[in-house]
């Protein structure tokens, strides 16, 4: 049975009380609404995610400084060890610099001594402070004028050079001072006794 | 206030949490990055820092290089002394062997300075009374056998019998190395 609209409608009262809809942009509230939620939720995630990223990137990097800090520490033990070497060896080279064998030049002296010529007195000193100078006094007793020059000769031929060298006569008796340096010897020394 | 009301209030509270534990995970986000760029960057520099103590160790080993095989060759020379006694009784020895005269002997221990490797000799003083060749051959093989020792002084003169020598040394022999 087929009843007409416009019939029923006249059966209907009238409901005052009921607001008229929403307009259509209102509507959109509630899902704009939902979709800010699934956003806020997939933006803490995504953070949550990047939190634990950095978290990750920073324990590496905290690895990887204490490993570096372990090697500069090793590097700078090692560094030490070979300093105090370093330091010991040249301690050792300044001592055998001034301890260089004085007996070839007393054996060069005394062979540079001819006939009619005489080695009163021979006195070889290191100088204190300076263990690679040596101080020379000699007595000679001779002569022959060229006696003191050949035995400055032998001394030079064993390699010293003479420094403020000195020299007086007094009853024949030539007295000879210097001050030698051995030629090949390394750089000055200074350790004291 | 209707069950819709708080119905309202409960979702609109729910909301406001969740973006203020967005907002506090993003700051903590933000903190933990600060961290890693900082750290980064000390990284970094340590990184450069290792460089370049590890060129200066290289250069070091290479400049020392000589040095150190001086040190390691003299060494043993220094370690073959020992002690004072064991010096002293060395250098006994040593004149006994060479069958000179003795007219003195003196041994003394004495502190060297400015040489804080070597910073104890024992110091000898002696006087021998001979022939020129023996007391000269001596002499040079206790300088040959002992090349740490140093004399510090040398004086030769006549000696009391004719044709003798007098010979007055002063040396010094370094005890140990530290």
């Amino acid at each position: 049975m087929q009843i007409q609209r416009r019939i029923i409608d006249d059966f209907k009262t009238d409901r005052k009380d009921i607001l008229p809809p929403l307009p259509t942009v209102l509507r959109l509230i509630p899902v704009l609404f939902y979709c800010s939620i699934v956003l806020v939720a997939v933006l803490a995630s995504l953070f949550w995610l990047q939190l634990q990223v950095a978290r990750e990137r920073l324990v590496q990097h905290e690895r990887a400084v204490a490993d570096a800090d372990a090697q500069l520490q090793r590097i700078k033990d090692e560094k030490g060890r070979l300093e105090g070497l370093i330091l010991r060896a040249n301690n050792v080279e300044k001592w055998i610099a001034g301890s260089q064998p004085i007996q070839p030049l007393a054996v060069a002296i005394a062979r540079s001594i001819q006939k009619g010529s005489t080695l009163v007195e021979l006195k070889i000193t290191r100088k204190d402070g300076s263990a690679g100078q040596l101080q020379l006094d000699m007595r000679l007793a001779t002569s022959d004028q060229r006696q003191l020059d050949r035995t400055i000769n032998a001394i030079a031929a064993e390699g010293y050079r003479f420094i403020s060298p000195q020299q007086s006569v007094s009853n024949g008796v030539i007295e000879y001072k210097s001050t030698l340096i051995w030629q090949n010897a390394r750089p000055e020394t200074n350790e004291e006794t | 206030m209707n069950n819709k009301h708080i119905a309202l209030l409960i979702v609109a509270l729910m909301a406001f949490g969740l973006v203020q534990a967005t907002l506090w995970v993003r700051d903590k986000r933000d903190a933990e990055h600060k961290k890693v760029a900082a750290k980064a960057s000390e990284e970094n520099s340590k990184n450069q820092q290792l460089q370049i103590e590890r060129t200066q160790l290289a250069a070091l080993n290479q400049s020392s290089e000589g040095l150190l095989r001086f040190l390691e060759a003299w060494q043993p020379y220094f370690d073959s002394v020992g002690s004072a006694q064991s010096a002293e009784a060395a250098f006994t020895m040593k004149a006994k062997e060479g069958n000179l005269l003795s007219v003195s002997q003196r041994f003394e221990q004495a502190a060297i300075a400015n040489n804080p490797s070597l910073t104890n000799a024992l110091r000898v003083h002696v006087t021998f009374e001979d022939k020129y060749v023996a007391l000269l051959n001596w002499l040079g093989r206790v300088e040959k056998e002992y090349p740490t020792l140093r004399i510090t002084s040398l004086r030769l003169a006549r000696g009391t019998r004719a044709g003798d020598l007098r010979m007055e040394i002063s040396m010094e022999q370094p005890l140990a190395l530290k």
